[in-house]
């Protein structure tokens, strides 16, 4: 395997890997979430809100996963 | 009996659309470029004029001229344009009511509900069909650490034969690419870049602004290691092991603000690329699905682009207001409390 092959190989698996766990918290989250509006409707606009930050929190990791996919791509 | 003609007769139409949405609409992937393009022959003071920037200042004047026609004549009781700015302005003014305090609410506001729209215009920006494809045809020139990007494997087929590619009847000479005029700044990362900048920036200011320059002890946190040489909390000096264990609970307390610190850059690295990742890569699987199935299969995935476009700029908004919040609270409070 020669230097650009391992490079794309890296990106793949740094975003594919890099996304198994945020992929697991968000569905935590969501699950935690909506059994909460399920035993309390009347407050689902907090818990909404409150779902959407902890979602964005566990996003960020995918997110620097895509940050080092990219850099593997493209400046590396 | 005339039902089940109306499905096949559906089922027929569907699948002929689709044979000649693949005959007809050859649909050639365009290369992906992560930078924004520079428009040809525009330059400000030196520097490139990219699409990205001419879409933003598209965006700013659709905004203004939205403010502007919603605004003119105002009425007690709101009718159209008015009615629905209203509705949106109320709904958002409540939300961030009930994050942030009624003093500090006002203030917020300006800031984060400016940015909600600013990003929510940007993203659906690049969703309206068809503008992609209006740009000026240019040399593909290869640069420099690009000639291996642009994915690879999706446009190699076509690079690779290019006398089997066939020419679409109104796109450019085989060699050129279309440079489009229009870019959803959202997929220009400086952009997104900018707007962190200014959305963390300004969780300083509103920081210095509630708890003075004492904001920043948050960061650089020495008063615990100071105050284990003092007395301790009923008055009385510590003896040397005492007064070490309480040097290492004020090292803890600055190594934790430290560690505060760096997630202040953090969140800029975070900002700017969930939206440029999110809607970037909303894009791309957009045309990806263009190629593989042309006219049918891209249409529920851009319903799917329009709500993560909306959502992505709810979780700035969102974001950007409960840093700000958390930043105009002073966490000494219910420490000093629970001391007392």
């Amino acid at each position: 395997m020669d230097a650009e092959s391992v490079k794309l190989l890296a990106a793949g698996l740094a975003i594919g890997l890099g996304a198994l766990g945020p992929g697991i918290g968000i569905g935590i989250l969501a699950w935690g979430a909506l059994q909460a509006i399920g035993r309390n409707p009347e407050a689902s606009g907090d818990i909404q809100t409150n779902m959407f930050i902890g979602i964005a929190f566990a996003e960020a990791i995918a997110i620097y996963a895509l940050v080092v996919a990219l850099i593997l791509l493209f400046v590396v | 009996m005339s039902k089940l003609y109306k499905t096949i007769a559906a089922i027929v139409l569907t699948l002929a659309l689709l044979v000649a949405g693949g005959i007809i609409l050859r649909f050639v992937l365009p290369p992906v470029s992560v930078r924004a393009e520079a428009l040809p022959g525009v330059t400000i003071a030196g520097v490139s004029f990219t699409n990205a920037f001419l879409t933003a200042l598209v965006v700013d004047v659709v905004l203004v001229i939205l403010a502007f026609f919603g605004t003119r004549k105002m009425q007690l009781v709101p009718t159209g344009l008015q009615n629905l700015l209203e509705w949106i302005i109320e709904a958002l003014y409540n939300l961030t009511e009930s994050v942030a305090t009624a003093k500090w609410a006002p203030r917020f506001f300006a800031i984060v509900a400016t940015i909600f729209f600013y990003v929510l215009f940007s993203n659906w920006f690049g969703l309206v069909p068809g503008l992609a494809a209006v740009g000026v045809c240019e040399e593909h020139h290869i640069e420099e650490g690009e000639e291996h990007a642009a994915f690879p494997g999706l446009a190699a087929p076509l690079l690779d034969h290019p006398e089997e590619t066939p020419r679409p009847p109104l796109g450019c000479q085989s060699g050129e690419v279309i440079v489009p005029i229009f870019r959803s700044p959202s997929t220009d990362l400086n952009n997104n870049f900018a707007l962190a900048l200014v959305s963390v920036g300004m969780t300083q200011v509103f920081g210095v602004m509630a708890l003075g320059i004492g904001y920043f002890t948050k960061f650089f946190n020495v008063k615990g290691m100071i105050r284990a040489f003092g007395a301790d909390e009923h008055g009385q000096r510590r003896g040397c092991a005492g007064m070490l264990g309480a040097f290492m609970f004020g090292a803890i307390d600055f190594f934790v603000g430290i560690l505060e610190l760096i997630s202040e850059f953090a969140k800029i690295i975070s900002f700017s690329f969930r939206l440029f990742g999110n809607i970037f890569a909303g894009e791309v699987m957009l045309l990806v699905l263009a190629s593989l199935l042309p006219l049918i299969l891209t249409i529920p995935f851009l319903g799917l682009e329009v709500f993560v476009g909306l959502i992505q700029a709810f979780i700035f908004f969102i974001l950007t207001l409960a840093f700000f919040s958390i930043a105009t609270i002073s966490h000494d409070h219910g420490e000093e409390h629970h001391q007392n």
